[in-house]
This record gives structure tokens, C-alpha cells and sequence, in this order.
């Protein structure tokens, strides 16, 4: 899976370049994620502005990695197109994630953090 | 189960039973509903619906065993659209299971991270239904529209 990482301040943008997060791919991206948290990353920006469809094993991926970095991290959803944000809604994961419409939008909340 | 009758027109496709082939039905479901006029998150909801089934045959029919068909028959009607999703391999009652999402969103420890599928379907579908034919397993989806989406 291609992905697009840049480190601002103490936060790890993490951009996949990739249309799609499902189930042939989800394992991978987990991996990766939980690589950099298990590094240590406590505050991860997920820019979405690539991707235009994600199943639910991908959705998975994603919650996997926000519990993986437990009570003091945390994991913010940034640019999801109106599709994907459907994904969110339909599975009440909208109330569990920060998701803000820009990547400017998720580092200021979580420099506030 | 509601009868459909009417057909105007009807496509079959068939992938292995591996996930990195699921695309196709997507892309295929994708096509359809655009050419009917459906806006972006309807079609998205659609592929949505149907790749999750195809997903829940090849892991849960198949144990994620590369090898086997999977069927999928999309047919369309002047008001409906109707996803017949088959495979040949283990019976699973899953529409047994309950299909709510329940969780505490601000319990982390908590938050599923599988188990979405159902619940997706009968979120974005009007009917979903499943049954055991001559030995194959069927599961379908069906939505009404309208020309005016």
C-alpha cells in the first residue's frame, strides 16, 4: 500500500495514495500504523483526501490503531470525501473519531491536546 | 421476500474467492448505479453493501481459501436493484445474528473492530435475505430507486 508520511512537530501525518483501504489491503495498513505507534507515535493525523473507498475490515484497520495507542494517544481523521464520511456515519464511528474536513483543522486540535 | 419482476437487465460476474479480486464486483456495481443516476454516497453505499457481502463469503464460506466461486447477479428493473451474491461453500446463518452496532463510543478499550458488515447491509439496503439453493448459499440485497436520485 502507498502511503505518504510527514512528521509536524510531534504529530506523524500519515496520507495513503491509495483509492481504496478494504479487506486485500487493511492487513498491511494495519501493520504499518501499528508499527508507528508501537514506535512510540502518540499523535497521528489520517489524511484522507486520497482515498475514496473504504469497507469495513478497513474501518477496522483504523479503530484498531486508535485503541492500540490506548488512553494518552490519539488518531485524527482528516479530508474524508462525503463518501467515505458516509462509512463513518452509517457505522456511529463518526462519534468515536475527531474528523475534521482539513489537515490544517487536525494538527490544531491536536497541538491543543 | 419480494418477487422481481420486470427485469430489464441482468449481469453475472464471477471472481475467485480472494479478496484482492473483490474490486471487480465493486467496480461493476460502481458503473451500474452511476448509469442510473444515482449521487455519489448512494453509489458508494451500493459498492459498499455488495463488497461486504462478497468479503463475508470468501472469509466466512470459504475460510478465506483462494480457488472457489463467488457469483454475483446484479439485476436491474425500472424501480429496483437487486444484488444476488452465491458461493458453494459453508452455510452461515448470519442473518441470525443481531445486525446493531452497540457501543459505548467513549469506552476505546471497547470499540469494535469487525462484525460491520451486517449491519452496513441493512443500513443501506431495503430488503437483505438469505437462502440455501440446490446446495449453494445466497444472500440478497435489494434497493428501490428512482430516477429522479
Amino acid at each position: 500500500m502507498r502511503i505518504e508520511e510527514s512528521r509536524i512537530g510531534e504529530v506523524l501525518v500519515v496520507k495513503p495514495m491509495d483509492r481504496r483501504i478494504d479487506a486485500s489491503s487493511a492487513a498491511a495498513f494495519k501493520a504499518l500504523l501499528n508499527d508507528r505507534i508501537q514506535g512510540g507515535q502518540q499523535r497521528i493525523v489520517l489524511n484522507l483526501s486520497e482515498v475514496d473507498f473504504i469497507d469495513s475490515t478497513g474501518l477496522g484497520a483504523i479503530v484498531s490503531s486508535l485503541k492500540r495507542m490506548g488512553e494518552f494517544g490519539d488518531l485524527v481523521i482528516s479530508n474524508p470525501r462525503e463518501t467515505v464520511m458516509s462509512l463513518f456515519r452509517l457505522t456511529r464511528m463518526n462519534r468515536v473519531f475527531n474528523i475534521l474536513p482539513s489537515e490544517e483543522e487536525a494538527l490544531a486540535s491536536l497541538s491543543k491536546s | 421476500m419480494e418477487t422481481f419482476s420486470d427485469q430489464v437487465a441482468r449481469i453475472t460476474i464471477s471472481i475467485d474467492s480472494r479478496l484482492d479480486q473483490v474490486f471487480m464486483v465493486g467496480a461493476a456495481v460502481r458503473g451500474i448505479c452511476s448509469q442510473l443516476g444515482l449521487d455519489n454516497v448512494s453509489i458508494y453505499q451500493m459498492e459498499l453493501a455488495v463488497v461486504e457481502a462478497v468479503n463475508n463469503a470468501i472469509k466466512h464460506a470459504y475460510g478465506a481459501v483462494a480457488g472457489h466461486p463467488v457469483e454475483v447477479v446484479i439485476s436491474v428493473n425500472e424501480e429496483r436493484l437487486q444484488f444476488e451474491i452465491c458461493d458453494d461453500g459453508e452455510t452461515i446463518h448470519f442473518l441470525q445474528k443481531r445486525t446493531g452496532l452497540d457501543f459505548d463510543p467513549r469506552n476505546k478499550t471497547n470499540l469494535p473492530e469487525g462484525g460491520m458488515g451486517l449491519h452496513i447491509m441493512a443500513q443501506v439496503m431495503d430488503d437483505v435475505n438469505y437462502f440455501v439453493r440446490d446446495g449453494r448459499n445466497c444472500l440478497t440485497l435489494s434497493k428501490r430507486f428512482s430516477k429522479t436520485n
